[in-house]
């Protein structure tokens, strides 16, 4: 675009940090939290927030923050989970879809398949199956992500099997799967990067919705969405009970989105928005 | 032309084929035995037995899903097994809610989203502009039951201007019936409305930069009319396409916001159906779900097809 | 709504502005018409019946609307728990308890013109006790040898033995009346003999009954109700503000109800019902075979510590299958007391290692998740590692309570009376002892109240003493509703929400 001296990636830089802000003390959680988060004390239930519980307690009187630490770590641990899967399944599929003939017909069939079921459709069905679980939420987000990583990479490795490397390449004996690694691969890299920032946004609003519907992660480990659900009937005399698991998913989706967007900008400036 | 959409209908069908298998054999792989649930704490196992071959469930597998698939081409939904009544009355019930308000969140992003995005466009690189854009990546990031929860609390707890979930029905009075959606819809739409208001302006620039407006404007054509006479038509393509990939996420947020509004729509009947294990309800819904899905799709895709020729081929955004 | 409301939505529909909507829709939230006097009522309930017949399905629901409303027995239950005529006039039992003279109400007819005598008694008692029945109470009419008819307006039922709490069980909507002609109807829609004739279904919405105008006994003041089924408290709290409810027995949250006791508008009002909420043990599992640890549980889990930190203060530690509602319960509350040390002293004598898994399956109730959640903290503190896994109803059902492949699960048992279940030979308890067995058929047998009551007692001394589950605490129910209404139950003696006694004030 025409603009003069446009600020450099101020996305980019604006995601990384408020990513930084959800994800530091989430990691931080795996060794330390100021609480037990499991801790219940009932005698100190529902205190507001202070120096000792920056958040509060909830009614069991464990500490909001702590748990919030261990939901966010646990919610981002399914997403990357879902998302690792997504591309892992999408990214070999989405390559075998560029050889010509039926192939990629075929791998876009299965893409239209995997778009037709939302999360929430394939997690229902399979919590109703095998009752809530992890793997569970993380199939059912991570399916709905195969589609886009498919088309994605079979794009990609289109566009760059034309080239004249890629015919060097292969008068030079390598044979086809060694160019999909060694030349086609790297040609996508950027975008897929970016394809899976932008996947986690979404994925961590499916992973808030499933678990506030009771059909992600079993308790009791804390997720976002859960401690939302559960205290839901707090918002009068608790409101930061409800506001403040809402405001770390939106916080996260935030900083996907503008980190995503900022990449994009920086990797591939010619690339246009996918959403 | 004709090519296209007959290839595009041939994979539709495929899809849902395809589909239809995989949602037969997950939820009959299911371990809860709905015989058992319908009899409740002390049946004998006789009655059990009984039940079993009255809902045709000692059939083999491959049977059962025949006698499934070939009742959804004849339109026989089945019955529910927890009602007993048939599951297209079901349907038929739960849509009243669930379509109305699928419309309204629709109708509402797209009235706010479009001229929000072209407002941007036009304003380009002031103030005005980023600020738009600011709001649009906070609104895109809040999730839809939390964004209902919020919209509670304001509007119905502290307010008291509309109602903060329950529906009361069409017949008594429409304007309550609307009334208990507005909130759900808003819930729904801000999100999709910060999207499309990103994506209307990035194709509205896009748009205003391709040669053909260029030349115009040379010749002397005003920025506005640019942006209305070209700009603004021309990037309704990608938009519609974008529509179409965020239907999905639209229908499964409606049944969200149906469980953070207690509204009974169909997300609550299916929610409800995978409790009771009522087969027949969840099959031909998870079915009516994807299918919905698809034909958007395929909708969309035709639609893109038919503004812009040039989309030949397969590329689907 | 009155006529000035109908008015004005359609002058809404015939407006094309937004404006004039809007304004319509302002004007018709701060009206509220006024009515000469209200016939209709609209009752909440949290849970949707999945059929309306009570005997051939447990599910509570069914009996709230169906109870004394639709269907009607030849006994009933009231307010206090005492059993009354209804379809029957009049009752006697013989000396040794074995034979029951009924005289029957004359001139009853079913809603569908069907009339009721003699015969339909024969009918409804054989069915229920017949091998293929599905009755959920199947055993309260095996005992019943025959059902006689000297006379169309006269039942004589004779037993095998002597059931004490016979009449009592007949008062059970499971015993309700139902007519040969229109039996199988009865699931969709029921019909009975009682003051409110089933009139429409909305699925996931509402029940709608009117009112017999040929019934047989006292003729109801309210017209038409409407049961609405509305789970979500916060919507349920916006339906008793917004009038769309004018009354929610058992209100499902305690959080809200803060909002109605400082509002004139509604009357809150505290009840009882004999729900007994148990961590169930499987003891035919080690290590809950060993008393020492079902005590050691007992003491580990801090119960007025839960009922605190799920918001029922009020709620009632109890220490035996018996809530503190019931006639004949006995306050056992303090014979486990909460002691972390000593508990892990029987525990460590027992021989249960530190870090010994139990695995709690929690069915999908608030309830149940809340106290599962605590339990297992709880029971952390004194080193068992408790997981928590969770079940939705299809899989509690066949996987604890019929298959018992369970350790330890958190439920409320919500029968009056149900002593019976520590004495069945297969229950999912797992519980055996000859000696609660032997004391059981003794009590069943006994004619005399003031024994049967001594009897009681003696059970549920013997369960505290074993205490083949954890007992942990009978929950209050808290009712709210419009402060002009009247005669609704308070208590929940039996599960029903009458509403032919029930009125507005002028």
């Amino acid at each position: 675009m025409r603009r003069p001296a446009p600020p450099r990636h101020p996305s980019l830089w604006a995601g990384t940090l408020i990513l930084a802000l959800v994800l530091v003390p989430a990691a931080l959680s795996a060794v330390w939290t100021p609480f037990p988060p499991g801790a219940i004390d009932i005698a100190h239930r529902l205190l507001s927030p202070s120096l000792r519980h920056v958040l509060g307690t909830d009614p069991f009187g464990r500490d909001v923050a702590s748990r919030l630490m261990v939901a966010t770590l646990n919610s981002g641990l399914v997403c990357a989970a879902a998302i690792a899967l997504g591309g892992l399944v999408g990214i070999p599929l989405g390559l075998l879809g560029a050889a010509p003939g039926w192939g990629g017909a075929l791998v876009m069939r299965i893409a239209d398949l995997g778009l037709a079921f939302p999360p929430l459709l394939t997690a229902a069905m399979l919590v109703a199956a095998e009752g809530t679980g992890i793997a569970a939420e993380i199939v059912a987000i991570g399916a709905f992500n195969v589609p886009a990583f498919m088309r994605i990479a079979r794009g990609g490795a289109l566009s760059v099997l034309h080239r004249d490397f890629i015919a060097a390449a292969r008068v030079a004996g390598r044979g086809r799967v060694a160019i999909l690694l060694e030349h086609v691969l790297p040609n996508i890299g950027a975008i897929l990067l970016v394809q899976a920032t932008l996947a986690l946004a979404i994925a961590a609003l499916s992973e808030a919705g499933l678990s506030y519907l009771g059909l992600g992660m079993p308790p009791p480990l804390p997720s976002l969405g859960r401690i939302l659900a559960d205290d839901q009937a707090r918002i009068f005399d608790a409101p930061l009970l409800v506001i403040a698991p809402g405001a770390v998913v939106a916080l996260l989706v935030l900083g996907c989105n503008l980190l995503g967007d900022g990449l994009r900008d920086r990797l591939d400036p010619t690339l246009a928005p996918v959403r | 032309m004709i090519r296209a959409v007959g290839a595009r209908l041939g994979g539709m069908a495929l899809t849902l084929l395809l589909g239809s298998v995989i949602v037969f054999l997950l939820l009959n792989a299911l371990p809860g035995d709905p015989a058992l649930v319908m009899l409740g704490l002390d049946a004998t196992p006789d009655a059990v037995v009984r039940l079993h071959h009255q809902l045709g469930l000692d059939l083999p597998l491959p049977l059962r899903y025949l006698r499934w698939a070939g009742g959804l081409l004849t339109l026989h939904l089945g019955t529910s097994l927890t009602y007993a009544v048939p599951v297209s009355q079901l349907l038929a019930d739960r849509l009243r809610i669930t379509l109305p308000l699928a419309g309204i969140t629709l109708l509402l992003s797209v009235a706010i989203g479009l001229p929000v995005g072209v407002a941007a466009a036009a304003r380009q690189g002031r103030v005005s502009d980023t600020a738009i854009m600011v709001a649009a990546q906070l609104f895109k990031a809040i999730p839809d039951f939390w964004g209902g929860v919020l919209l509670i609390l304001l509007f119905a707890l502290v307010l008291h201007w509309l109602p903060s979930g329950g529906f009361p029905g069409w017949e008594p009075s429409p304007l309550a019936a609307l009334r208990a959606l507005v909130l759900p819809a808003l819930a729904l739409a801000l999100p999709q409305a910060a999207i499309l208001a990103r994506f209307m302006r990035s194709a509205t620039l896009g748009a205003l930069s391709e040669d053909f407006v260029r030349t115009a404007r040379a010749k002397g054509l005003g920025t506005q009319a640019a942006l209305w006479r070209h700009a603004v038509p021309n990037a309704l393509v990608p938009v519609i396409t974008l529509v179409g990939i965020q239907f999905p996420l639209l229908l499964t947020g409606t049944i969200i916001v149906e469980t953070v509004f207690d509204l009974p729509g169909l997300g609550r009947l299916v929610l409800e159906a995978i409790d009771q294990r009522d087969l027949p309800v969840v099959q031909d819904i998870v079915l009516l779900l994807v299918g919905l899905v698809v034909l958007v799709n395929v909708a969309v895709d035709l639609a893109a097809l038919r503004l812009d020729p040039r989309l030949g081929g397969e590329r689907r955004a | 709504m009155g006529s000035r409301g109908v008015t004005l939505q359609r002058a809404a529909h015939d407006a094309p502005g937004l404006l004039a909507y809007g304004a319509a829709l302002l004007l018709a939230m701060t009206m509220q018409p006024a009515l000469a006097q209200k016939t209709t009522l609209a009752v909440g309930m949290a849970l949707e019946p999945p059929v309306l017949d009570p005997t051939v399905n447990p599910a509570e629901p069914i009996r709230f609307i169906t109870n004394g409303n639709v269907l009607e027995g030849l006994l009933r239950i009231d307010q206090a728990g005492e059993v009354q005529p209804l379809l029957a006039r009049s009752w006697t039992v013989s000396a040794d308890g074995l034979r029951y003279d009924f005289q029957l109400q004359p001139g009853v007819r079913f809603h569908d013109g069907a009339a009721f005598d003699c015969s339909v008694v024969q009918f409804s008692y054989g069915r229920a006790a017949a091998a293929d029945s599905l009755n959920p109470q199947r055993q309260f009419f095996v005992p019943i040898k025959g059902v006689a008819c000297p006379s169309p307006l006269e039942a004589v039922v004779t037993l095998d033995h002597p059931v004490g709490s016979f009449a009592y069980d007949m008062a059970w909507p499971d015993a309700a009346m139902v007519s040969p002609g229109s039996v199988t109807g009865n699931g969709p829609h029921p019909i009975g003999t009682g003051p409110y004739r089933f009139d429409s279904w909305r699925r996931g919405d509402s029940v709608v009954l009117v009112r017999n105008d040929g019934y047989w006994g006292q003729k109801p003041a309210i017209r038409t109700v409407t049961f609405r089924f509305i789970g979500d408290p916060l919507a349920a709290t916006n339906a008793l503000e917004s009038g769309g409810l004018d009354a929610y027995p058992s209100f499902p949250s305690r959080q809200l109800l803060a909002r109605f006791t400082h509002d004139p508008r509604f009357a809150v009002v505290p009840g009882s019902s004999p729900n007994k909420v148990i961590l169930a043990l499987n003891e035919a599992r080690h290590p809950f075979d060993d008393v020492r640890v079902r005590r050691a549980l007992a003491m580990a889990i801090d119960r007025p510590a839960i009922l605190q930190a799920i918001d029922v203060p009020d709620g009632r530690v109890i220490g035996s299958h018996m809530a503190p509602s019931d006639p004949d319960y006995v306050d056992l509350s303090a014979r486990y007391p909460f002691d972390p040390a000593e508990a892990k002293r029987l525990l460590a004598a027992a021989g249960v290692r530190p870090g010994t898994r139990i695995a709690i399956a929690i069915p999908p109730i608030d309830y149940a998740r809340q106290t599962g959640e605590l339990v297992a903290a709880y029971l952390g503190q004194v080193g068992l590692d408790a997981e928590l896994v969770p079940v939705e109803w299809p899989q509690w059902l066949s996987r604890v309570f019929v298959h018992a492949d369970y350790d330890a699960t958190v439920i409320a048992h919500v029968e009056p009376h149900d002593l019976d279940l520590y004495a069945r030979p297969h229950y999912y308890f797992g519980y055996h002892d000859a000696g609660y067995a032997a004391l059981y058929r003794q009590y069943d047998a006994s004619l005399d109240p003031a024994q049967r009551h001594l009897l009681s007692a003696a059970l549920q001394r013997k369960l505290a003493d074993d205490e083949p589950n954890v007992f942990l605490f009978s929950l209050p129910r808290t009712n709210v509703w419009d402060a002009k209404l009247h005669g609704m139950w308070h208590d929940q003696p039996i599960p029903a929400v009458p509403i032919a006694g029930v009125s507005w004030a002028p």
